[in-house]
């Protein structure tokens, strides 16, 4: 439980408000610190930034660089490159049903977006 | 006893309700024309036995049974929302894709609580028997709108709601005279006001006046009061009781595998359309944060959907952990150590993030 605070604060101040009343960033943030209080093994992210504020979105992030250095086996579904080239230490680059590029971060910081938008056009 | 079997593994909620309906309408239309249930006439039902010399004074001997029958419906329905599997319940109400990612066999608390309501209306019905003649025109549509109307009079999702919407229901011809079609009106007026100004019926109406006297529950206490008595987080403890197995069980036992998941060959589609997946090969290293990138329309949840055991794929396999999953429920992903969560959060709304956790 501590845990889950300690990766987003703001849900201890929301504790005790029903969660039909917290925004969507906040609902997210529950959602995956409901997912962690099982003690995962493989989780399964499908694009957690969706529809957030530029400030959730950074909560989001770092919350998932936590979990990355605390050595999580995750998949994130993701639509934000920026999110995804962030947090990710491979990327897959799917379009029209099939994977049609594979990468890590680093490739992306060195060579652009470029690398990205071949593959989508 | 059709029914859990028509509604198996899981239909969609409004299906079921539909063909439930149905099934009502059908089985008033083989009683009446069936000679073995007395036909329009219906069938004289037993007499109930007496109480023994001396306790006459007692009254009807089945008011009592009736009466006590009350008292254990009611019971049981305390009991449930006391225990740990009502946030669970809750969570299937109100995020079902949740639950099922959670561990829990949805379909199967479903049938199983279905089963439960069907055995308390058989128990009813079989009381009934022993009030005089049993008929099809007593069973008609109108009955299942009856019992509508009295719990959302009385307060839905309450323990006592009900009962006072029965009492009003049953009691209110008695009371006051009025033409039959008058009566339905006053029935539907009400029934328009527990779902748009008094949320809640009779029972949030209580609990109000309760609330100024400082006496009331909020409306998420018996979540709240489930969630202490566990004394465990919902999806860390709670639906491990209700899951088939506990997380993690399937895959140890071995060397941890080298890949926390891994797609070969996937390929799905919706319906006869379009290819939603083609071929796609795909591994997640444990220890490691993989993303999937793409544009809107992708495939990019359809496949999430497939690892996660929300979707078949028509062809290709998918390991978690190293072992195939290929055709298993979400529930049995998730005793494998798996979670997930969804773009639209799938949050159970009567409980707060600390009753979640």
């Amino acid at each position: 439980m501590k845990s889950v605070y300690d990766l987003f604060p703001a849900l201890y101040e929301y504790r005790r408000q029903l969660s039909s009343h917290l925004s969507g960033g906040e609902q997210q943030m529950v959602a995956i610190g409901r997912m962690l209080m099982s003690d995962p093994q493989v989780m399964l992210l499908d694009e957690p930034s969706v529809a957030l504020s530029p400030v959730a979105v950074g909560v989001m992030v770092n919350a998932l660089l936590e979990l990355r250095r605390r050595g999580a086996s995750l998949l994130l579904v993701e639509q934000r490159i920026d999110v995804a080239v962030r947090v990710c230490d491979r990327l897959y680059v799917m379009t029209h049903g099939a994977i049609v590029g594979e990468m890590t971060p680093d490739e992306v910081h060195n060579e652009g977006l470029s690398i990205i938008n071949k593959y989508l056009g | 006893m059709l029914q859990p079997l028509s509604g198996f593994p899981g239909q969609a909620s409004r299906y079921f309700a539909i063909t439930t309906f149905i099934f009502t309408l059908v089985l008033t239309v083989l009683a009446t024309d069936l000679k073995i249930t007395g036909g329009l006439q219906g069938l004289l039902g037993p007499a109930f036995p007496d109480f023994p010399e001396g306790l006459e004074a007692l009254g009807a001997p089945v008011a009592w049974c009736v009466m006590l029958a009350l008292l254990l419906c009611i019971g049981l329905v305390w009991s449930s929302r006391q225990s740990p599997l009502y946030p669970v319940l809750l969570a299937i109400r109100d995020a079902e894709r949740f639950a099922e990612a959670a561990g829990a066999r949805t379909s199967l608390i479903k049938i199983g609580l279905f089963g439960v309501s069907a055995a308390m209306a058989g128990g009813a019905g079989w009381l009934f028997s022993f009030l005089g003649v049993v008929s099809p025109g007593q069973f008609d549509w109108a009955v299942s709108l009856n019992i509508l109307v009295m719990v959302l009079i009385g307060g839905i999702n309450t323990t006592l709601g009900p009962v006072i919407g029965a009492a009003f229901v049953s009691m209110f011809p008695a009371l006051v005279n009025i033409n039959p079609w008058l009566q339905e009106m006053v029935y539907g007026a009400l029934s328009i006001l527990a779902v748009t100004l008094l949320l809640g019926g009779v029972m949030s109406v209580l609990k109000r006046i309760g609330a100024l006297g400082g006496g009331a529950a909020s409306e998420a206490e018996p979540a709240a009061s489930a969630i202490n008595r566990a004394e465990a987080p919902v999806e860390a403890g709670l639906f491990r009781n209700f899951a088939s197995g506990s997380a993690g069980a399937a895959g140890a036992g071995g060397a941890e595998p080298e890949y926390a998941v891994e797609c070969r060959g996937i390929q799905f589609s919706y319906g006869t359309g379009l290819r939603a997946l083609r071929d796609v090969d795909l591994a997640v290293r444990r220890g490691h944060i993989h993303g999937l990138i793409g544009p809107n329309g992708s495939g990019k949840s359809t496949l999430a959907n497939v690892i996660a055991g929300r979707l078949q794929p028509l062809a290709g396999a998918t390991l978690i952990k190293g072992v195939r999953v290929d055709g298993a429920s979400p529930s049995k992903r998730a005793e494998l150590g798996m979670r997930r969560t969804f773009q639209a959060a799938e949050l159970v709304r009567k409980l707060t993030p600390i009753q979640r956790c």
